[in-house]
């Protein structure tokens, strides 16, 4: 039985109990475990994924090789909810979209997900780009979604008052919405967890062997025996498939886009998702000016970059300066410049199919590849159950736990409580008074949630409570921040890592340079 | 003959000034400056180049890590490295009050180093 | 919590605070509250160790410490009442303000008149827009001189510095006094952005290399930051080909502006005034909110800590002067900004009493006369953006005013010299 120390849970497996998660990382001893459903990647395909498997009585493990859950691509994903127009009827993706809708609601509420039904509304400048809105149009309502509307250019400013007047119509998309991508991933996860399944982070899968139980699977933390392989490693999902020598697709990585992300100020003058066209005949590329669920404003425009590696997620003066462009056209009266808080590039892995890739390996049929191109977060509530139907033909049996509980509440966030609320959570612990990062008002009573759900870095606790994504980026909160996360972790300040290992924020201790060298 | 260049800090021109120096170390000659202040400065720079040091030393048995020091007098500037290792080894434990001395005759120059905040706790 | 009878609220206990707070006190305000979110009085004060406080203020030199200490004493023993560790989330234009605090939790207070004191805060990477990876080791100066002040931490060994501001000239001596190496500062324009005492004491006296014209166009390195890339730049600021240098290093310090902290002013529905940043005042401090006012950095940031003081004692005295209900109604003149005059504070005047204005420029020139009007000129050997100009204009001659606007602005004598 796993000892359990402030949410250091799913680091600690073996009999012998730990004493903290920096014994944990020194440990180079292997560790023999097994498992009966192995899920590699901790992004939105992952953890819903493991949260649907969760509900079944079987082990559950999944591994991650970054510091925490979502830090591929799913955590640089808009967080839009798209109401399923876009995709073509009979492909994969669409199927998805529409399974998704179907139970969204219901998952929504039970995992406490961050979400804002606000719109969209699809501008068109000129006579042929109002037939591509049409055709749109015709295309969502054959794929059943539903409230679709063309609307002249005065409706659409009535709407949405910063809207470039000189547009000839717009498609009012009513059930567009936003999630906040990282709560989203994170909802899955924490539900996962609590529901009995295994998470190792920086645990990177290093081969793959077959035996006749089913699959060894090596990674830098020892190897884990499972009879069942989900591969759900988003940009890497072609690299773990190569691992059994599954070469039947392969995902592109060589074009990265940009987008801007600017002030709050900003985020409350636009109140639908803004979309532009962006490719005449493809339907599901478009250029957006939306606000974040956390109101901030978001500008992106497909330009492809091409990026150096995988891993490559610089931003390009190019592409930043093309991307307030084409926003400026959307919204010519928003003036971007002096509200920029950051800008992010990031890959998004396409494959050479096209389509959503969710089925059985050719070379296994315990293997299940699972290759997301965008949708991929409107999808997921789908995605988790078609692998368990999969994973069911595949031989694994299901049955259902007694004990699943899908409920899982999010970290309370004093900026959206009541005055009443906030003096309550204040009476329990006074942390909940403190606030430590004044831009996002984030109180140290939450980052220790944070710290206690599984945030071990900087970054961790800034995508779990917001702390550092505001104005000032970090540069107010961070020494508080840093001194918090070493008080609850037990260890110094200068352990304290950015991104995990290899990124300490601080090398040395005052005067430790200035020490003869003996 | 040498030649030193001192930039004037007076006021905002930064007038970039240059002293000729003979072989004894006498100053012959100075052109550059804008205004006599300036030509004052400068000479006393090139003679008696001089910095109030300022930094922080270790605690010890405090919450606080660092109590903020000065000297009580300019050091020369060319001691402040040195300075910086010396004060380097002391830890100085509460309480202290502001203005209290640290250590005194840093380096042997007369010079004293004092707290400039309280150290309570 | 509810809070009543407060005659003057201040938010924030710094410099400005402070100094707003004790100068309402001594002008005859019963109740005077700070409201301050860090654990102690003195604001960015404490990580300020070095010298160079307090020579107009106290006519002494002294370190941020010791300036924060005196004003500290002095709120102390005024009797002022310092809610620490309390936040202000909420103010509204009817001065109705929610902070949250600690200790008491939610608190609500609709004091007489406000003092806005919230200072200023740095710009980020984020809004330079500096291509490259994101890696650990980038910091804005201030928050490493944070922790290298106060929390006890060298954040590298090898560090450059984007930015020949104050703070990134005063960080790089403060790091060379640790050990630390400072390979290069970067600076963008043709002169440094702050004051020459600096270039001199911080970057001269320690054989720091300064790179004018120059700017950061990458940032190189996983986890870790592992270089950055330097690039000469033109007259229109943009990367000249052919100049690219790379510098080996582990932490980048960003010191590349400031910025009024004005979430809550705009809050309240207190215009803002572009050119700043910040509220827009009459001489009084008096925001476009009656019972607002403003001082410090939160207006417009300036140079010397001692002239923060001074702007929010102003601020301060009138908030206490209209608590007591003795708003008047004056004749005002509008202050414009003319040639190379960035901006100047405060927005608006009266012509009945003696004020000091100040500006800033949009680039150096030498040789120069500032006229305001025609009322006043002062001739001036070199005016530079990072050095403000303060002008004072007695009653007298702003009585010789004509019109609604009065404007200031700077024009190039070259040669033309007449006394």
């Amino acid at each position: 039985m796993p000892w359990i120390l402030s949410g250091a849970t799913t680091y600690l497996i073996g009999s012998e109990p730990k004493l903290s998660w920096r014994y944990f990382h020194s440990i180079n001893d292997l560790m023999i475990h097994k498992t009966d459903v192995l899920i590699v990647g901790a992004g939105i395909a992952g953890t819903s994924i493991a949260r649907e498997l969760s509900k079944y009585d079987m082990k559950v493990a999944l591994v991650e090789k970054e510091p925490d859950v979502g830090w591929g691509q799913s955590k640089a994903s808009f967080g839009i909810c798209h109401p399923g127009a876009r995709w073509p009827n009979g492909t994969l993706a669409q199927r998805m979209i529409y399974e998704s809708h179907q139970v969204w609601d219901q998952i929504i509420d039970e995992l406490g997900i961050e979400f804002l039904r606000i719109g969209e509304l699809a501008l068109a400048f000129n006579q042929e780009e109002v037939q591509h809105i049409q055709a749109l149009k015709s295309q969502g309502e054959k794929n059943g979604v539903q409230g679709l509307e063309i609307l002249s250019t005065q409706e659409t400013l009535q709407l949405e008052p910063y809207v470039n007047p000189k547009i000839k119509a717009a498609l009012y998309m009513p059930k567009a919405g936003i999630f906040s991508p990282f709560g989203l991933v994170l909802a899955f996860y924490e539900n996962a967890k609590a529901n009995g399944v295994d998470i190792y982070f920086e645990t990177k899968v290093t081969e793959i062997c077959l035996d006749q139980m089913g699959f060894i699977v090596k990674t830098n933390r020892g190897d884990i025996r499972t009879k069942y392989v989900v591969n759900a490693a988003g940009l890497f999902s072609q690299v773990i498939a190569q691992m059994i020598g599954d070469n039947s697709f392969s995902i592109s990585y060589d074009t990265k886009s940009t987008c801007i992300i600017l002030d709050k100020y900003l985020g409350e003058k636009v109140k639908h998702i803004i979309t532009g066209i962006a490719d005449i005949k493809i339907y599901h590329r478009f250029k957006t000016v939306m606000p974040t669920f956390h109101q901030n404003l978001l500008i992106y425009t497909p330009i492809p970059e091409p990026s150096k590696s995988i891993e490559d997620r610089s931003v390009e003066k190019r592409a930043f300066d093309l991307t307030l462009q084409d926003a400026k056209l959307l919204v010519p009266d928003i003036d971007f410049k002096p509200h920029i808080i950051t800008a992010f590039s990031g890959i998004t892995a396409r494959n050479n199919r096209g389509d959503f890739i969710i089925e059985m390996s050719n070379n296994h049929p315990g293997f299940i590849n699972v290759a997301l191109p965008p949708p991929g977060v409107t999808c997921a509530p789908a995605v988790g159950k078609k692998v368990v139907e999969i994973l069911k033909n595949a031989g694994l049996p299901l049955i259902k736990k007694s004990k699943f509980n899908p409920n899982r509440k999010a970290i309370k966030r004093i900026i959206h409580s009541s005055m009443g609320e906030i003096q309550e959570l204040v009476n329990q612990d006074n942390r909940y008074g403190h606030v430590i990062c004044r831009c996002e008002t984030v109180t140290e009573g939450e980052i220790v949630e944070a710290i206690r759900r599984g945030a071990s870095t900087l970054d961790g606790v800034k995508f779990r409570t917001r702390a550092g994504m505001g104005r000032c980026q970090g540069g107010f909160c961070t020494p508080r921040v840093v001194k918090i996360l070493a008080r609850e972790r037990g260890l110094s300040e200068g352990e304290i890592t950015k991104k995990g290992s290899g990124s300490r924020l601080l090398l040395y201790r005052s005067k430790e340079l200035l020490e003869v060298k003996n | 003959m040498v030649e030193e260049h001192i930039i004037c800090i007076g006021c905002p021109l930064g007038c970039r000034t240059r002293l000729r120096i003979d072989p004894y170390g006498n100053v012959v000659k100075v052109t550059g400056y804008k205004c006599k202040e300036g030509r004052q400065y400068v000479l006393e720079e090139y003679r008696n180049p001089v910095r109030v040091f300022t930094t922080t030393i270790l605690t010890q048995d405090s919450i606080r890590p660092l109590l903020p020091i000065r000297t009580d007098r300019p050091l020369l500037k060319t001691q402040l490295k040195e300075a910086s290792k010396v004060v380097a080894r002391i830890r100085v434990q509460p309480p202290v009050k502001e203005g209290q001395i640290i250590l005194k005759n840093l380096m042997n120059t007369g010079v004293n180093v004092i707290a400039t905040d309280d150290l309570l706790s | 919590m509810k809070l009543k009878d407060i005659d003057v609220a201040v938010i924030g206990a710094g410099p400005a605070g402070m100094a707003a707070a004790v100068r309402a006190k001594e002008e005859g305000a019963e109740q005077v509250l700070i409201l301050e979110r860090q654990e102690q009085m003195g604001g960015l004060l404490h990580q300020c160790v070095h010298n160079g406080f307090g020579l107009f203020y106290f006519g002494q030199d002294l370190t941020g410490p010791q300036y924060a200490h005196r004003f500290a004493e002095k709120v102390r023993d005024l009797g002022i009442r310092v809610l620490l560790r309390t936040m202000v989330t909420q103010l509204s234009s009817d001065r109705q303000i929610t902070a949250l605090s600690k200790s008491e939790g939610v608190i609500n207070v609709k004091p007489k008149s406000i003092v806005l004191a919230m200072g200023c805060r740095e710009r980020s990477r984020g809004q330079l827009g500096i291509p490259g990876s994101r890696p650990a080791g980038i910091f804005t100066a201030g928050t490493a001189q944070r922790f290298v002040n106060v929390e006890g931490w060298i954040p590298g060994r090898r560090i450059v510095i984007l930015g020949s501001g104050d703070i990134g000239m005063i960080m790089a001596r403060r790091l060379m006094l640790e050990g630390a190496e400072v390979m290069a500062v970067v600076e963008i324009l043709p002169y440094i952005g702050g004051l020459t005492r600096n270039e001199v004491q911080c970057l001269h006296d320690f054989g720091i290399p300064l790179f004018l014209e120059h700017t950061v166009t990458e940032i190189h390195g996983g986890q870790r930051l592992e270089a950055v890339t330097i690039e000469k730049v033109g007259r229109d600021r943009e990367p000249m080909s052919g100049t690219k240098r790379v510098i080996e290093c582990d932490t980048l310090l960003l010191s590349v502006g400031l910025i009024p902290e004005n979430e809550l002013s705009r809050m309240a529905g207190v215009v803002i005034d572009p050119l700043t940043g910040g509220p827009v005042v009459d001489q009084w401090r008096e925001t476009s909110v009656p019972g607002i006012f403003a001082g410090g950095n939160v207006v417009h940031v300036h140079d010397v800590v001692d002239e923060v003081s001074r702007e929010a004692e102003i601020a301060g005295g009138s908030a206490v002067r209209f608590a007591r209900g003795g708003a008047v109604e004056e004749e005002r003149k509008i202050l414009k900004p003319g040639r190379n005059i960035r901006y100047v504070v405060p927005q608006s005047i009266t012509t009945r009493h003696d004020v000091t204005l100040y500006a800033r420029v949009r680039e150096m020139e030498e040789d120069v006369r500032l006229r305001v009007g025609d009322i006043f000129s002062k001739y001036f050997r070199v005016v530079k953006p990072g050095e403000m100009i303060k002008i004072d204009l007695t009653h007298s001659q702003l009585g010789l005013l004509k019109g609604d606007f009065v404007e200031l602005s700077i024009e190039d004598i070259k040669g033309r010299r007449n006394g």
